[in-house]
């Protein structure tokens, strides 16, 4: 369950709806800018602190299948073998594609509405979700079904 | 000459056309079936996960030449018995004939 967790990009999607929401909080509420960039420290700080604890309780679980907490490797990409490999270049491709378009996207935005502060930081969080939900939405795409056969027996 | 000419342009043209058309089939199903093994069962006898055995299944993967060889060989059998070409008129195509 904990592996789930911290291998979805689900999780990382809700954390940076959780960083829009406070964006849009500052942008709504501006007497709430002076505790701002506290709040958003503390928040930064318990996301941290709590994916750290998840990986700790979940290595000492399995220590058979440990979760490196040192690597560049992205979480959410499965590699155990070629076939999840297949899906994980198939998410990417779709991703980089999405960013393909997003990108220029975001310029034009930011260059016409970037004089307000949280507009670049806006479009970065809702480009990083936008991500996650693909590469989600891509791997579900082809895993959709297999739980069906877990137990399968013939 | 020109037959020459005209018979290459002609069989560059079927290739490129048996490439767009061929699909991989295979029955790996059905021989897990045979021999009463689960996903599962398959993926630790071949050393892959159990997705990986179900994208095979269903056609969604193809896989490499390394893992079709080593399907074959749980199944006691060769690699065009569990794999082959179909084209997309439903004609069976190389292999398994």
């Amino acid at each position: 369950m904990i592996r789930q967790i911290v291998r979805s990009p689900l999780t990382v999607m809700f954390i940076l709806a959780v960083f829009m929401g406070l964006l849009g909080l500052g942008a709504a509420a501006p007497e709430f800018f002076e505790e701002y960039d506290r709040i958003i420290l503390t928040v930064t700080a318990v996301i941290g602190v709590g994916f750290f604890l998840l990986v700790m309780i979940h290595n000492r679980r399995h220590p058979s299948s440990k979760i490196s907490m040192a690597t560049w490797t992205p979480y959410e990409f499965k590699e155990e073998d070629e076939g999840l490999k297949w899906i994980t270049l198939q998410a990417c491709r779709k991703v980089y594609m999405f960013y393909y378009y997003a990108i220029p996207a975001a310029a034009l935005v930011i260059f016409f509405f970037g004089d307000r502060r949280f507009v670049p930081f806006a479009a970065l969080f809702l480009m990083g979700a936008i991500q996650y939900f693909i590469f989600w939405r891509e791997e579900r795409k082809y895993s959709r079904g297999q739980d069906v056969d877990e137990d399968e027996e013939f | 000459m020109a037959n020459l000419t005209e018979g290459i342009a002609d069989e560059v043209r079927i290739n490129i056309k048996e490439r767009i058309l061929a699909m991989l089939e295979n029955r790996v199903r059905e021989l897990r079936a045979r021999f009463r093994m689960s996903q599962s069962d398959l993926a630790e006898k071949v050393g892959i996960t159990r997705q990986t055995v179900g994208l095979i299944e269903k056609g969604d993967y193809s896989p490499s030449v390394v893992l079709a060889l080593k399907l074959a060989k749980v199944f006691g059998t060769t690699v065009e018995e569990v794999f082959w070409l179909r084209d997309q008129s439903g004609e069976k195509g190389e292999g398994n004939d």
